[in-house]
């Protein structure tokens, strides 16, 4: 491969794919990363510069954002990539190991969405833990400032044998308030900034170190 | 100093997001100053990763109504796949239990023991431990902290830190003269939402600047005003006050139409160069507000 060039969607992406970086060039392959998040003439222009092309996606994940309803009905949000995988089964290679998500959090979405498929990459991926080495340090802060919080929910959020907590607000309790269209809930944004200034409580202390079998340390 | 800077590195490993942008602006009042932190719509933080997201799914209601943002399987699939390491989702287990969706969600969280129900007024058990962090930090008071902690400590309710008639720092003349700059800043951020991502960070990255620039000043004029740090714990005492001396019930009975109002207030009082505003700016805000519910409503249910 003669060279490497890389272009983010998130940026104009028209703008590069016209500029002159484009023009007059042919690549050997094109790759589209997040191809089933662009709409289909977008992903259009710079797949006609290579001889090959790879689009990398997950239709499990959100299509194109498209706002005009009449576009919608039209099938605008649909991507290249959906279309391709419908109409070429065959074509399709299925990468089921990530190397994002502890077991713990891979295992809801393959409960929810990917039939189990999913697999973590690496055993220190599975096994990874969000560690804070000042917990004693927080209880003990906690006991002096917060005297009433017995049993303190805030425990669990920090426990890193708890990789997914559900923190259910019907107690509290925590409604929705409506303006319009518009729903918020005020109870429910100040309980995640309480989960926010807890863990920089702890980080002011000491690092925090990402157990993953010490293939990922958090340098200071 | 490598622990701050440890700090500011770990913010940047936090990630809250919603699929409600009405939640995001919320969030990011209270979230002020900590720019690191980043507030994102679920959409958004597609193909994004972060070691702890935290997750406010809003929904809470009688009817339990779950709404169309959350009935889509792939928006939740987005949502609860952004974490590496912990996710902690934040709803309400009846509204959500109406959903197919959620239900097995709830099924695997109650297997695992993954579910934790919050106590009664669980958003005001940790006021105390908020005001302890901030002595403890050491840092300079600057407005940023005095912004952030009382609002989160506040909850919902919003009230003045410094109620108009007693003491405040006064701001030495050399603070004054970064008032335009704050005020720039304020206004970006009343600012409705843009949907340019890129601009967003650019106002995260210029509010960051500001705050850098706004601290040093506070520093090097603590030694010759009244110690930052002293007013900081005397507006803790006054806030405490207020809580004390209120029926406790504002947070729950909070009304949405009254609240911008109550939030202009707070950051009003809790940036003392702003004091000298006259509070007479309720048109404006409704101006304001309506703004960014038009543009609000654009995007919620399309984005």
């Amino acid at each position: 491969m003669a060279s490497l060039s890389t272009w983010s969607w998130c940026d104009n992406y028209l703008l590069k794919v016209n500029s002159s970086l484009f023009r007059n060039r042919t690549f050997d392959y094109c790759i589209v990363d997040e191809a089933s998040q662009v709409t289909l003439p977008v992903c259009l222009g710079p797949l006609a510069c290579a001889s090959k092309f790879v689009l990398v996606g997950d239709h499990y994940q959100l299509p194109p954002l498209v706002r005009n309803n009449e576009a919608k009905r039209l099938g605008y949000d649909v991507s290249l990539f959906e279309h391709l995988s419908e109409r070429h089964p065959h074509a399709i290679v299925s990468l089921r190991h990530q190397y994002r998500m502890n077991a713990e959090i891979m295992s809801l979405a393959n409960e929810l969405v990917y039939g189990g498929r999913l697999r973590c990459g690496t055993d220190a991926v599975a096994r990874s833990r969000l560690v804070l080495p000042s917990l004693a340090t927080f209880h003990s802060s906690h006991a002096e400032s917060a005297p009433n919080c017995s049993q303190c929910w805030l425990a669990k959020v920090l426990d890193p044998n708890a990789p997914v907590v559900f923190l259910d607000t019907d107690g509290v309790p925590a409604e929705e308030s409506r303006h319009g269209d518009l729903v918020r809930n005020a109870i429910e944004a100040d309980l995640s900034v309480d989960v926010c200034f807890c863990r920089s409580f702890l980080y002011l202390r000491s690092f925090v170190m990402l157990d993953c079998g010490g293939a990922r340390r958090c340098r200071p | 100093m490598e622990a701050l800077v440890a700090a500011g590195l770990e913010e940047h490993r936090i990630g809250v997001i919603s699929p409600y942008r009405a939640q995001l602006r919320l969030l990011r009042d209270r979230l002020g100053a900590r720019p690191a932190v980043e507030v994102l719509t679920v959409d958004r933080s597609q193909g994004r990763q972060k070691a702890c997201i935290i997750l406010s799914l809003v929904r809470s209601n009688s009817m339990h109504n779950v709404g169309d943002l959350l009935r889509d399987w792939r928006r939740v699939n987005v949502a609860i796949t952004r974490a590496e390491l912990k996710l902690v989702v934040l709803g309400s287990r009846s509204t959500l239990e109406t959903s197919s969706l959620f239900s097995i969600m709830n099924r695997v969280l109650a297997a695992n023991q993954w579910i934790v129900r919050l106590p009664k007024d669980a958003h005001r058990h940790h006021e105390g431990m908020l005001r302890t962090r901030l002595s403890q930090q050491q840092q300079p008071a600057s407005p940023v902290n005095t912004r952030d902690a009382p609002a989160a400590a506040i909850g919902g309710g919003a009230r003045l830190l410094f109620p108009p008639d007693t003491a405040a720092p006064v701001p030495p003349p050399d603070q004054q003269q970064q008032q335009p700059l704050l005020d720039n800043n304020n206004n970006d951020d009343d600012d409705p939402y843009d949907d340019d991502i890129s601009d967003e960070s650019l106002l995260i990255a210029i509010q960051a600047d500001l705050e850098q620039e706004i601290k040093e000043t506070l520093v090097a004029s603590a030694p010759t005003t009244s110690n930052a740090a002293d007013a900081l714990a005397a507006a803790d005492d006054l806030d405490l006050a207020a809580l004390d001396g209120d029926d406790g019930d504002s947070c729950v009975a909070m009304d949405i139409a009254a609240e911008p109002a109550q939030q202009q207030h707070k950051d009003e009082a809790a940036s003392p160069r702003q004091r000298d505003n006259p509070p007479n700016e309720g048109g404006e805000e409704e101006d304001d507000d309506t703004s960014w519910v038009d543009s609000l409503n654009l995007g919620d249910e399309s984005i």
